[in-house]
């Protein structure tokens, strides 16, 4: 899962991308309108948290040259000026849900993690596979009930998998959800982290399709 | 009519003066007729006099050789008035007399009253043998060598005289009557003419109060216009002024919260007796940072004039919103309005009574949220309703409800002020608000606000 922070307060910025790195995102951030606008144009995220107020260019109109460029991905909003005026101008541009300034960062967490789900099309914050479970809510797997430990980025894969279990998900489209920007990406690494979280869950869930990518399945379902 | 009004102030002038100068031109005119006809008057007596003398020939013994007629038919019509009388004074005897006195006679004052002027004679007004006031003229003439005197008496009607002068009163009266009324007529048509871009001004004025215009509008006299042109200017200073009011608060309220969340978050997830005083210290200050600015933007709104804000359209923005804030509950939104309905007053003022009511709702709602806006038919208001089918509030809970920062439960999130917000609003803009039971089974919160009234009364619908 790839979160972008856009939010001009270097203190905030950090704070909040500390707590999505913690709660299993891999996170980008960018500090002032112009810089989150391209971010969110040229990498997938599959949640953004914009501040409204930001130097350069305005939340509301990054917000609105997003939409207006078919960038589809759920869109959170940090506004000072809790004003219902501006939440509607905020969701008129396009936004998904907010949260007024101050918050407290487990709402911003909560939300962010619900919106990530309903982009999914999940309803509830629990989502299984088979004896797999995933509680978005605490970032935990459990299989049959059993806790499973694992690393953030072991995480970060099983949880886009399950998000979108079901469909053939790519190498590529998995590289580009599971590391930021920064990050030095290799294909390979894929198939040993694909390896490693196989071995932990214990079920055959995960599914290779040759050529494409992997899918995730419940075991009875799967051919 | 109120008593310092400019169009009761010009027409007591008006009337006064007009009034006071038809009063003395009447007196004056009528002076003058008098004058004129007393003159006109005297000098037929004076004539007649002179005719009865010449026609009056007396023989050596000084008596009357034959009764003088007088050729004026009048002194022969009995009690006319007009009478005439010889007296022979040393035998105190009147010797002739007009046929109209009809054997009377008359007298005049004592000589001492009623002294003889250099020609010998006399004026005075007499009581005539019927009893009505004649004007007499008397002659003294001396006759014969015995140097008999006479007195020549002549008279003439008043009544006569005065019916002259009371008719033409009376036509003095009536024409300046009219004049007086026409010159009133005239200065009302006046004031009212000179009036009427003042009255435009108020109309003008009344369609900024109530929206339908932004400012005056209008061509005005070249003795009004500055005033238009600065009432205007006032009407968008004051505009303004609460832009950047708001602006303002806009800026101050990023400028704080900001750096409150950084602190929050930075002293959250910590156990250390610092980061637990600057937790309970920002929650403080984050909590007077909303209500003063809150109460802030509120009173750089209030005074705004001539603003209408349509409601459909911001109640259907927020009905967007709201499905996307609570879209992790399936709650059905019911919105009823009329499309040409319109709040009198700010678009940022509707959307926060509107929005924080119908989140509330969401927030208690089982799964069902009705708003319901209406004009009240035959008042400058609307009404707006907004029902839950949530638990609901008992009667006592409701009385409480309105305090200020009040939460009903600590369990739903919001820091208990939306309410109390949209209570002050509401007041603001002289409306009310009531805490009800739903007919859903939840809370109706009900509200009146002023509305929109198009030109032409107060629309029933």
């Amino acid at each position: 899962m790839r979160a972008l922070v856009v939010e001009d307060d270097p203190d905030l910025n950090r704070q909040i991308a500390e707590a999505l790195g913690d709660a299993g995102f891999a996170v980008d951030t960018a500090f002032d309108g112009e810089e989150g606008h391209f971010l969110g144009d040229t990498e997938p995220y599959d949640v953004v948290i914009l501040d409204i107020g930001l130097p350069k260019q305005d939340g509301i109109r990054v917000l609105e040259a997003w939409r207006g460029g078919e960038r589809t991905m759920p869109v959170l909003i940090l506004t000072a000026r809790d004003q219902w005026s501006e939440k509607v101008a905020g969701f008129d541009a396009g936004a998904d849900d907010y949260v007024a300034k101050p918050f407290h960062m487990e709402e911003v967490l909560a939300r962010v993690r619900a919106l990530v789900r309903r982009a999914a099309g999940h309803a509830t914050a629990e989502i299984t596979c088979g004896p797999v479970r995933l509680d978005t809510r605490a970032s935990r797997v459990t299989v049959s009930g059993n806790p499973i430990k694992l690393t953030a980025l072991e995480f970060r894969l099983l949880s886009y998998l399950m998000h979108h279990a079901g469909r053939v998900v790519s190498r590529s489209e998995l590289i580009e959800h599971l590391y930021d920007q920064d990050f030095d990406r290799d294909s390979n690494t894929i198939e040993v982290f694909v390896g490693r979280v196989r071995k932990k869950l214990g079920v055959d869930v995960i599914h290779t399709v040759r050529g494409l990518g992997y899918s995730l399945a419940a075991p009875e379902d799967a051919a | 009519m109120q008593p310092n009004a400019l169009t009761l102030r010009l027409l007591v002038l008006a009337t006064f003066w007009s009034v006071l100068v038809l009063v003395v031109a009447g007196i004056a005119l009528t002076a003058a007729y008098r004058r004129t006809a007393e003159a006109d008057f005297a000098s037929r007596l004076e004539f007649s006099l002179l005719t009865l003398v010449a026609a009056a020939s007396f023989d050596e013994a000084a008596e009357l050789a034959e009764p003088p007629e007088l050729a004026d038919p009048v002194y022969g019509v009995v009690m006319s008035g007009w009478y005439w009388q010889i007296t022979r004074l040393d035998e105190a005897r009147v010797i002739a007399r007009a046929p109209s006195l009809a054997g009377e006679t008359l007298t005049m004052p004592d000589l001492a009253t009623s002294p003889l002027n250099p020609q010998f004679r006399r004026f005075a007004i007499i009581d005539a043998p019927r009893g009505e006031q004649v004007s007499a003229i008397e002659q003294r003439i001396v006759i014969g060598e015995e140097e008999v005197e006479f007195a020549f008496l002549l008279t003439g009607s008043r009544a006569e005289l005065l019916a002259g002068i009371q008719q033409f009163r009376g036509q003095i009266v009536f024409y300046l009557g009219l004049f007086g009324f026409g010159l009133v007529a005239i200065t009302m048509a006046m004031v009212a003419w000179v009036m009427r871009p003042l009255r435009r001004i108020r109309a003008a004025l009344s369609r900024v109060v109530s929206g339908e215009a932004g400012e005056l509008q209008g061509d005005f006299p070249s003795e009004i216009a500055p005033l238009v042109g600065e009432i205007n200017a006032l009407i968008a200073a004051n505009r303004r002024t609460v832009e950047r009011a708001r602006t303002l608060a806009g800026n101050l309220a990023h400028a704080l919260k900001t750096p409150i969340s950084v602190l929050r978050n930075e002293s959250a997830n910590k156990r250390s007796p610092l980061a637990k005083t600057v937790c309970e210290q920002t929650a403080t200050m984050e909590r007077q940072v909303s209500f003063h600015l809150d109460r802030a933007r509120m009173a750089a709104q209030s005074r705004v004039i001539g603003v209408a804000t349509p409601v459909r359209p911001s109640l259907d923005s927020l009905a967007r919103a709201m499905q996307r804030i609570h879209a992790e509950r399936q709650i059905s939104l019911n919105v009823t309005c009329p499309d040409n309905l319109q709040f009198r007053g700010e678009k940022q003022d509707l959307d926060e009574i509107l929005g924080n009511l119908i989140d509330n709702a969401h927030k208690w709602a089982a799964g069902r949220v009705d708003v319901t806006v209406l004009p009240r038919a035959g008042t400058p208001m609307l009404r707006l309703a907004v029902d839950d089918d949530g638990k609901g509030l008992s009667s006592d809970e409701r009385d409480n409800a309105l305090e200020r920062g009040r939460r009903f439960d600590e369990a739903t999130p919001g820091t208990g002020l939306g309410l109390s917000i949209v209570d002050e609003l509401v007041t603001l803009y002289g409306g009310e608000l009531a805490l009800e039971e739903s007919p859903l089974g939840g809370l109706r919160v009900a509200v009146s606000l002023p509305r929109i009234v198009a030109e032409g009364g107060l629309q029933t619908y």
